[in-house]
């Protein structure tokens, strides 16, 4: 029984903790309708908070137990909570209620018969994520990454409840990449620990619930700003039936998990560059902490996403102050993890060696490796089997908000992102001592998600600033028009042309 | 390991990668900016333009995403159904040892020799090196060390304990699983 009650209760721990943090941020209001709406994007804050504060502990030497978590996310919780007391509010106040209007289950079904594009994604939306939870639940961990990176982190932290060092910085688990970061592993022990047995195949269903969350975060971002289901709804279906992300999240690794923080952080990012919030700008900085958190180049990814709204949206040195502030908050939260790997000699990845970045001489030796580097990520981009052309779908988009006028400021920054991105992988391509077709080979097909999902917060973004930008009554051409004028006033039985 | 996996790729590579999808990507946006112009200016007879532009917008991706997603779902949820059915056949040990499997690693070896080292113990694997990831993954929490010598326990792998040099002298006879996988306890 423990082994369901345990971890169901870790991410209503989760859950709740990030509904304080929404509240903290001024997020949500106080309706019961709201508060469900948000659980999504609470599941996301939480865990992003929770892991990395859990990270701090570790580092400082708390043992990793369900007490430590608890402790975690009441800590966390309780902060948010005083931050809102010190407003003078709860969460924030509700709405006012017409009155007469619909209440309590009524309530929710008359909005769900208002909508039928939102009711039909609920429906179709809601079967999809069981019959998906039901597949992760039976999931074994067979996939090379899921088990030699990521589950054995995760089974060491419960084994353990602490860093054994020589698990990290012995040769014998040099392969492991013990230096990537420890979000995803600790999502996964949280499961262990709650569970209170290591189960490496329910634990599928942890992942699983990322794309859920996801899927109802960017839904509840998306109707928070606005944007209507239409333009949405069938976008993020699409996004999470396409093979590219199920397989990959299932297969225990962490690239969509990186792909769903970043993502989400680029569209709330996006949102920050039209509408200048700073509630946008501290979730945005929030989840590029998690990727950062989450994989290595989740730290460069967040600096490249913050970079580009910084050059889109360069309007005053407030905004200014508040990227770099955002930018500040990512690299600080990745310190305590890199602090741990440096005292304890932990070997940086030598797929990358960054001390040769910018080593001029190796770089133009190995040239060569550019265009090989181009052409297969191009080719993975361009094969629409694993993705239904969402990027695409994205670019396109993008390109013609740009071209047309329609929140030019959000569109350039989405495709100046997922170029710096394109570039960064190309980067990493021509520094790193792999064989390139091998090393190419290996990792071009899930490198490319975080572009993928780049592409699809365009997507998900600009229809609705072109919607917004619109009257609400579309406007008949005026010859048009004029046309149906003159024949409306054309005496009857006259012959004559307007 | 990366010679032959590069290897063995480079017919995939030569084949799928440097062919016709040159253009494939720039094709593909192209398709969907085509799609916008078109519908912008079907809309364009009835509406001003920048209206029928901004309708054009909002309804090339929704309808694109829209028939993308309900040819895909059946297809998907077939797909994970029968994923399910295959895989809740697989009994928990199974399921735990299922990477080691697919590596082709003799985890009921592993599993033996985990019976008889202690869990708080260090271990040299002796022998192929290819399996040792794995190993280093079933036979947590026990470690495994860069030496012999600082081992308490040595696993031969597909190997003799003549294998081991001097350092065969630390160790008590081994114990067979089968011929040329045991292990041994440091005296």
């Amino acid at each position: 029984m423990r082994g369901v009650l345990g971890p169901l209760a870790a991410n209503l721990l989760l859950a709740g903790c990030g509904l304080t943090l929404l509240g903290g941020l001024g997020q949500v209001r106080r309706s019961a309708l709201e508060l469900a709406a948000a659980l999504g994007l609470a599941f996301l804050c939480g865990a992003a908070a929770v892991g990395q504060l859990t990270i701090l502990a570790l580092v400082a030497g708390i043992p990793f137990t369900a007490l430590t978590v608890t402790g975690v996310a009441i800590a966390i919780s309780s902060c948010a909570i005083a931050v809102m007391w010190r407003r003078g509010v709860g969460l924030a106040a509700p709405r006012q209620r017409r009155p007469g209007g619909p209440r309590g289950l009524a309530g929710y079904r008359g909005i769900l018969l208002a909508h039928p594009i939102l009711t039909a994604f609920v429906l179709v939306f809601g079967i999809y994520a069981v019959i998906g939870a039901v597949r992760a639940d039976v999931m074994p961990m067979s996939l090379w990454d899921g088990w030699a990176i990521w589950a054995r982190k995760a089974i060491l932290v419960t084994d353990f409840s602490h860093l054994p060092a020589a698990f990290f910085n012995t040769a014998p688990y040099g392969a492991s990449h013990p230096d990537y970061p420890l979000l995803l592993p600790l999502l996964e022990a949280t499961w262990f620990r709650f569970a209170d047995h290591v189960d490496t195949q329910a634990v599928h269903i942890e992942l699983w619930l990322l794309l859920v969350a996801f899927v109802w975060a960017a839904a509840f971002v998306l109707a928070r700003h606005g944007a209507r289901a239409i333009t949405w709804a069938p976008l993020l279906l699409l996004v999470s039936i396409a093979g590219g992300t199920w397989t990959q999240l299932l297969s225990g690794s962490a690239d969509v998990p990186l792909a769903i923080f970043a993502g989400l952080g680029v569209l709330l990012a996006g949102y920050w560059t039209t509408g200048g919030r700073g509630g946008d700008l501290a979730l945005a900085a929030l989840l590029l902490a998690a990727g950062a958190n989450t994989k290595n180049e989740g730290l460069p990814i967040a600096l490249l996403v913050l970079l580009a709204a910084g050059v889109v949206s360069a309007r005053s040195p407030t905004s200014l102050r508040r990227l770099a502030l955002a930018a500040g908050s990512v690299v600080i939260a990745t310190v305590p993890w890199h602090l741990w790997t440096a005292i304890h000699h932990v070997p940086a990845d030598p797929d990358v060696p960054l001390a040769r970045a910018f080593d001029l001489p190796y770089l133009f030796a190995r040239a060569d490796r550019i265009w090989l580097g181009v052409k297969g990520l191009h080719n993975q981009l361009a094969n629409q089997n694993g993705w239904l052309y969402v990027l695409p779908i994205g670019a396109a988009t993008a390109i013609a908000s740009l071209v047309w006028g329609v929140a030019r400021r959000a569109a350039g920054f989405y495709l100046l992102t997922g170029v710096l991105m394109f570039l960064m992988y190309l980067w990493a391509y021509w520094l790193s001592p792999e064989p390139i077709r091998y090393y190419v080979i290996t990792t071009d097909y899930r490198v490319i998600d975080v572009i993928v999902f780049v592409g699809l917060a365009a997507a998900l973004h600009l229809p609705g600033e072109s919607l917004a930008a619109s009257s609400d009554t579309p406007r008949i051409r005026s010859s048009v028009r004029r046309r149906r004028l003159a024949t409306v006033r054309r005496p009857r039985g006259s012959d004559a042309r307007p | 390991m990366a010679a032959v996996a590069a290897s063995a790729g480079r017919g995939r590579w030569r084949a799928d990668r440097y062919g016709a999808r040159a253009m494939t990507l720039a094709l593909e946006i192209g398709g969907v900016l085509i799609g916008f112009l078109g519908v912008a200016a079907l809309l364009g007879t009835q509406l001003d333009r920048v209206t029928a532009i901004r309708l054009a917008a909002l309804m090339v991706p929704a309808v694109l995403a829209m028939s993308l997603a309900t040819a895909s779902l059946w297809p998907t949820w077939q797909l994970l159904i029968k994923e399910t059915g295959r895989d809740s056949k697989l009994s928990p040990d199974e399921a735990a040892l299922a990477g080691g499997t697919a590596a082709r690693v003799p985890v009921g070896f592993l599993s033996w020799a985990a019976g008889q080292i202690p869990s708080s113990s260090t271990f040299f694997l002796q022998g192929r090196r290819s399996p040792v990831l794995w190993a280093t993954y079933q036979l947590m929490p026990r470690r495994e060390v860069s030496t012999p010598g600082g081992a308490d326990w040595v696993i031969l792998y597909a190997s003799t304990v003549q294998a081991l040099g001097a350092a065969r002298a630390y160790f008590e006879p081994p114990t067979w699983f089968v011929p040329g996988f045991g292990i041994a306890r440091r005296r």
